[in-house]
């Protein structure tokens, strides 16, 4: 239980995707004009990457380990990623018209989202059991979510204030990422703390 | 060797096994879609601006396929488009009689000529500034300046020029509209682009406090009304209107107009259709 408190925790504030790992920074840039779009991103981002987290601890453990090709990870990750959002993307538009439609376009784009392979990657580097992958994959994507929403959030401010003339358009974004890591670089730690002091 | 052979036949397996799958569940979950809106689609310029008063193509298609919406319901795409959307529905094609449409600036108060009343300092949108006092200018029709228009187009076709006037560059413009709609203060309007002669005042006060607010405001003299040789022009409340359904670009009222405010774009029309045909060629 404990453990699993630190992963999450360690996976949101401590180590963020964005902004501590600096993974999936394109569509932390690209999907954060509007609050709303980017809750479309998140909530694709959150189901492609839990369901990513489980799928290659799977096809890692049954495939590549017993065949004895586990060099070939990084490939066959892809592979796995590549088809499961195609076959999400099938049953949603089956299942659920509305929610296939509200996340639109961002689905298909998560295929190339580096977050989702580095999911897969550090949680095998972890050496987590199929719990732990799981709810790493959920953790991590929530940490996405929540620095896309502030990015997101902060854009709409920046677009009413006057920015001067050098910093206009891509500058400030940049500007304005690398303070919000900077401040997530305070979290740094808060997840070893937390499991000496409950630890004991 | 036995390497080799392991991860070709472990990985090219999974990729087998995933096109099967895949294979299966695009039967398994397919969803019949009306072919008439992947036709639909297709005709249509892809900008997803939003100016059919859908949210993008797509659904624009789906509502015209299933008769919620007009075939010539897309003002980008033009008469081409309406024509092309009503082949795929299968109906009569009418001649589209209609010229392009591009947005027309109707405010010639720039820095230059009109005064101020107060300095701005706050959210760079005209719409939060037209809350205040109706804006920063002393006329009180005059464009704000802070280039919402510029930020809202979805064509990048519309672009503040040195005076913190709206210019729109021909060759991009679609006349969608959405300039027009974010305009707190309603300067900016479609005309046809056949149409090159026009009065660029918006501003409905008596001509004396036209004047001393602004250098080159439409002070309803009466001059270019007299002057114009096929009557397509008319006084309404203060303000020097053109009828475009008269008006043949014949310049008569520019000579006359004692405060320069009647432009002709000819140059931008000619120079759009100038690289039209070079890019058609």
């Amino acid at each position: 239980m404990l453990d699993a408190l630190v992963l999450v925790i360690g996976a949101i504030l401590v180590n963020n995707f964005v902004l501590a790992r600096f993974l999936g920074i394109c569509p932390f840039l690209g999907v954060s004009q509007k609050v709303e779009t980017s809750l479309g991103m998140s909530a694709a981002v959150t189901f492609v990457m839990t369901m990513a987290a489980i799928a290659t601890w799977l096809v890692y453990r049954m495939i590549l380990v017993p065949l004895h090709i586990e060099y070939l990870k990084t490939i066959a990750f892809i592979l796995v990623i590549a088809s499961l959002v195609q076959l999400v993307e099938m049953v949603l538009k089956k299942t659920s018209e509305a929610l296939y439609e509200t996340l639109g376009i961002y689905l298909p784009l998560i295929t190339t989202n580096c977050a989702i392979l580095g999911v897969a990657l550090l949680s095998l580097q972890q050496q987590d059991s199929f719990i732990e992958a799981a709810i790493f994959g959920f953790a991590a994507s929530v940490g996405f979510a929540l620095a896309l929403l502030l990015f997101a959030g902060l854009r709409e401010r920046i677009v009413l204030s006057k920015v001067p003339e050098a910093f206009q358009g891509n500058a400030i974004k940049l500007v304005t990422a690398g303070l919000l890591s900077l401040s997530f670089m305070g979290f740094a730690g808060i997840d070893k703390g937390i499991a000496r002091v409950f630890g004991g | 060797m036995i390497e080799a052979v392991q991860a070709v036949a472990g990985l090219g397996g999974m990729a087998l096994a995933a096109s099967f799958g895949l294979g299966v569940a695009a039967r398994k979950f397919y969803v019949p879609v009306d072919p008439k809106v992947d036709e639909i689609d297709d005709a249509l310029p892809h900008a997803n601006c939003g100016a059919c008063g859908f949210p993008g193509c797509r659904p624009f298609a789906t509502a015209v396929a299933k008769g919620d919406a007009e075939t010539d319901g897309c003002p980008v795409g033009g008469a081409g488009t309406a024509m092309e959307v009503a082949k795929i529905m299968g109906m009569e094609v009418v001649e589209g009689s209609s010229d392009p449409l591009v947005a027309m600036v109707y405010c010639a108060g720039g820095t230059h000529n009109a005064s101020d009343k107060m300095v701005y300092e706050g959210p760079h949108d005209c719409r939060t500034l037209a809350l205040i006092g109706g804006g920063q200018k002393d006329c009180s029709f005059a464009c704000i300046g802070l280039g919402t228009c510029t930020v809202e187009c979805p064509f990048d076709a519309i672009h503040m020029n040195a005076f913190l006037l709206p210019e729109v560059d021909y060759t991009r413009c679609t006349g969608c509209r959405i300039c027009a709609e974010v305009c707190p203060k309603n300067v900016i309007d479609m005309v046809p682009i056949t149409q090159d002669v026009h009065i660029a005042c918006s501003s409905h006060d008596k001509g004396k406090a036209t004047k001393s607010v602004c250098l080159v405001g439409c002070i309803a003299c009466n001059k270019c009304v007299k002057a114009c040789p096929v009557d397509a022009i008319a006084i309404n409340s203060d303000l020097a209107e053109i009828d475009y359904t008269k008006c043949d670009n014949c310049g008569e009222c520019i000579q006359v107009c004692p405060t320069d405010i009647i432009v002709n774009y000819s140059h931008k029309r000619k120079q759009a259709a100038e690289l039209a045909a070079l890019a058609a060629a």
